[in-house]
């Protein structure tokens, strides 16, 4: 199972959508796990996901969280609108391109 | 999903990605970047906005006497409200100081 980490200041709003994310992902049968965490614990938590996704409010943060990563996996951010609309399925296609499943 | 819901999120993710915006104007501004500073500026301006509408309606819809329900949700989305005008205003000041300091 290939694991999506989602990142935000806090958690809260990320983790709203995770489990959005994850109802989608049942309901098409699909073998993924969607986590939120908050960029204060990313250190401790990224080796454990197969790709990241950023929420837009620390997008400015993208280039410094590569670096922290050692660029070990690919980083994102969520579209703005996407993630406004809690559009669950336009994130989970997202992180699915980036693994390069679809 | 319910509208109250709905439209914390679109604060949220209105406010949210235009705190980065700013956040991102003050790097660029370090680099002495200031023209391209200034259009991130003017980005978090329009989506700051946009997450404004949507709070001042929820706001006229509850003086109008439609009261409206307090979660958790909504006060996180006021809480991004809040910190973003004020990383917004920051954001100006401090570009402005590095302008300063950049041309001595």
């Amino acid at each position: 199972m290939k694991k999506i980490l989602l990142v935000c200041n806090d958690g809260m709003s990320t983790g709203f959508l995770t489990n959005k994310m994850n109802e989608y992902i049942q309901s098409q049968g699909l073998d993924y796990e969607v986590r939120a965490i908050s960029e204060m614990t990313l250190d401790r938590e990224w080796e454990n996901s197969d790709c990241i996704l950023l929420g837009p409010q620390i997008g400015y943060l993208k280039d410094s969280i590569v670096s922290r990563i050692h660029n070990a996996r690919p980083v994102e951010v969520i579209s703005p609108i996407d993630y406004g609309r809690i559009n669950a399925k336009g994130v989970v296609n997202q992180a699915l391109k980036m693994l390069g499943d679809l | 999903m319910d509208d109250l819901e709905q439209k914390s999120f679109e604060i949220i993710s209105s406010v949210g990605y235009a705190k980065s915006c700013f956040m991102k104007a003050i790097q660029l501004a370090y680099e002495e970047k200031y023209s391209e500073a200034q259009k991130a500026i003017d980005e978090g301006n329009e989506y700051f906005t946009q997450g404004h509408i949507v709070h001042a309606s929820m706001l006229q819809q509850e003086a109008s006497g439609n009261h409206i329900m307090m979660t958790l949700l909504l006060t996180h989305a006021e809480d991004q409200l809040m910190s973003t005008e004020l990383c917004k205003t920051m954001a100006n000041e401090i570009i402005r100081l590095y302008k300063k300091v950049g041309n001595k």
